[in-house]
């Protein structure tokens, strides 16, 4: 692949007191990262040039003003500077407003970026929450702040680790709540946009297993009736709308049958349904996707990892994993597109 | 008591219709643990007909009474309660007759047990639809035990390799869970895993208690179960000298344990272990029945009817928890 083919993708710094920009640092200096895809980092300078300090990877910084003016040379990270950290006040490892405030903005920017086109995806490094909270920046999440910048609310997470990719019907709720959240509307949407995610992850025609809410999917009855009331049926009108969907299956054996290959996707019920299966496999090369926004985004999948942070030592894995996966999101988005 | 000899373990053959009575055969001829004397109690035509069927010559010393068996040498030995029902061997699907003689072999190995007769028992699998005995139907192996064993209710604690769990609430509808999650429950639970881990001389267990709600309920954000409820259990438990940790949140518990962090995982409900269990290999499963007056283990496998009279079923976890049951009573015997 060369030049304007491959993806031009607006990564974001994240939490500068974290390892995220250590992070990006090690992930861009990856040959294979580069063949695929043309990054522009969207963070603060000076910190990325102080990141390079603690890792030693190759490479160099360069600002730039837009990612019309890159010029994606290898052992160069260019850089849309925000200027908006204050090296001198930071303190790696800490919750700093300061950085939080940052790393909205950054996320802000990249968002707003690739709506207007100026990028094709947007892949988001670790942010702290508290530290957005303490900006002023009330979210539980990027996925709500990506949401609310997008103008849009049916949005779902999809994790993607190796070949197992699991969707939520919710994640951020109590167990309480999520058992009120699985019903036919909106699992049927997280299907859709789980089919059409794993289409654009190069998956023609996928086959999407949905878990059950309960233990052994219910058995008939026995133990729950939320499989008969709602989860049937809503897989019955996925099928009805032309998908490939197989459930209610037991939780238990649903997560490891689609890790085995005997599905492309599953679907979760709630948060640790399908979190506590990713988690087992590791989560260093885990990715997490926000399905429903009118963009790609793809994220890493651990924190801020403040322990690590100005050491050099953080694992770039999961980040690399992200930038393939949006890569591959974007070439396929652009050929399904030229198909119709 | 059986002084000096090596701990005497009784083993049943479970429901007959199913794998049992062929993975009991493959655990003998496969050559059974070292370290004690296996007595197979049932009906003993039904044993020499699953040798038979395995191609395999059945030379066990077969006893009428528990006496003679206590007092023999024998590694491995059968103990006739000559129930008939060879007819069922392998039938492939539930009987009620079936679920009598698997019904009857338990308890009598448990009724020994607690007489001293033998010091341990490990049952082999069953099915609770067919759970009956005295012309009574049972529920569930608990339910049985509790009344004729004249003991108090048992909590099951399964082993998975080396890490031990009890599950708050097993089969249970989610949405049932919440009420089940009281001090009360989650402090029994705790010390139901302290008492197993030291019964199986694990020094210092390390538990882990699991919290109910996404990342532990985020100080009260989605969920108040660990504030309310959970996390005094804990401190309760701690009080009383119990190296206990948590809520830790349900995605990273056994991902932590699996790194050999905990001895023992707290969980609250059925999938928050068994998906985890199935993502990894932990090891065999075997259920370990705290609280008992006796020592008693099971594989945690049913029947497995599909498979049955094939020849094909796996020994291995029916081996793990005689051993399992084995290894107790070696330590019942030294203490």
């Amino acid at each position: 692949m060369s030049g304007e083919d491959k993806a031009l993708l607006a990564i974001t710094m994240g939490d500068a007191a974290g390892s995220g920009p250590e992070i990006i640092t090690k992930a861009l200096a990856e040959p294979e990262i580069r063949k695929l895809c043309r990054p522009v980092v969207i963070g603060d300078a000076a910190t990325m040039k102080e990141a390079f300090t603690f890792t030693r990877a190759p490479g160099e910084v360069k600002a730039v003003k837009e990612p019309a003016e890159a010029e994606f040379q290898d052992d160069i990270v260019e850089v849309i500077d925000l200027h908006n950290i204050e090296l001198d006040k930071l303190t790696r490892g800490r919750v700093d407003p300061m950085a939080g405030k940052a790393a909205y903005e950054y996320i802000k920017l990249g968002t707003e970026m690739t709506l207007a086109g100026k990028t094709d995806a947007i892949v988001t490094s670790a942010i702290n929450k508290e530290a957005l909270n303490k900006a002023g920046y009330h979210y539980d999440g990027h996925t709500q702040l990506l949401a609310e910048l997008c103008g849009v609310k049916d949005v779902a997470m999809m994790l993607v680790t190796g070949n197992l990719r699991v969707s939520h019907v919710s994640t951020h709720v109590s167990l309480r709540e999520a058992i009120e959240r699985a019903r036919p509307p909106r699992i049927l949407t997280v299907l859709k946009l789980t089919d059409e995610a794993v289409k654009q992850m190069g998956i023609a025609e996928p086959k999407i297993a949905v878990a059950g809410l309960n233990p052994h999917s219910g058995e008939g009855g026995l133990f729950g009736d939320e499989e008969i009331k709602y989860i049937t049926p809503a897989i019955e009108q996925a099928k009805s709308q032309g998908m490939n969907v197989i459930g209610p299956l037991p939780p238990d054996s649903v997560f490891l049958r689609t890790h085995e290959g005997q599905f492309d996707a599953a679907i979760a019920m709630y948060h640790d349904q399908g979190h506590i299966a990713v988690k087992m496999l590791g989560i260093t090369h885990g990715v997490n996707v926000t399905l429903g926004l009118p963009i790609i985004r793809t994220s890493v999948d651990h924190g801020t990892n403040f322990g690590k942070a100005g050491k050099g030592t953080a694992d770039p894995t999961s980040l690399i994993e992200a930038i393939k996966l949006a890569s591959v999101m974007v070439q396929n988005r652009k050929r399904l597109a030229g198909n119709k | 008591m059986v002084g000096k000899k090596k701990p005497l373990v009784a083993v049943t053959q479970g429901d007959i219709t199913g794998i049992g009575p062929e993975i009991l055969v493959k655990v003998i001829v496969a050559g059974p643990p070292e370290d004690c004397r296996l007595l197979v109690v049932g009906d003993a035509q039904v044993l020499k007909a699953s040798f038979d069927a395995l191609g395999a010559k059945f030379d066990l010393p077969v006893f009428r009474s528990i006496g003679e068996a206590a007092v023999s040498d024998a590694p491995v030995m059968a103990l006739d309660l000559n129930q008939g029902g060879s007819e069922l061997l392998a039938l492939g699907r539930p009987h009620p007759e079936a679920g009598w003689m698997a019904a009857e072999a338990l308890i009598q190995s448990a009724l020994w047990a607690k007489e001293g007769k033998v010091d341990g028992a490990d049952f082999g699998p069953l099915v609770k639809e067919t759970l009956n005995l005295g012309g009574k139907k049972y529920n569930d192996e608990t339910e049985m035990m509790h009344e004729k064993l004249e003991a108090p209710l048992m909590k099951a604690v399964a082993k998975s390799g080396n890490i031990f769990r009890v599950t708050i609430a097993e089969h249970v509808p989610l949405q049932k869970i919440p009420e089940f999650i009281t001090r009360g429950n989650v402090l029994e639970a705790i010390e139901i895993l302290q008492e197993v881990l030291t019964m199986y001389g694990v020094k210092s267990p390390r538990i882990a208690v699991a919290a109910l709600n996404p990342h532990a309920g985020e100080g009260g954000m989605v969920g108040r179960e660990e504030i309310d409820h959970i996390a005094p259990a804990i401190e309760e438990a701690k009080k009383k000298g119990i190296d206990v940790y948590g809520p830790i949140p349900a995605d990273t518990v056994y991902v932590r344990a699996f790194q050999g962090q905990f001895n023992g995982v707290v969980n609250m409900y059925h999938d928050q272990a068994n998906i985890a269990l199935k993502m990894a290999d932990f090891g065999e499963i075997v259920i370990i029945f705290a609280r008992s007056p006796v020592i008693i283990t099971t594989p945690s496998h049913g029947p497995a009817y599909g498979k049955a009279g094939k020849g094909t079923a796996d020994p291995n976890n029916l081996r793990a928890a005689v051993e399992v049951a084995a290894s107790l009573a070696r330590r019942k015997l030294a203490q």
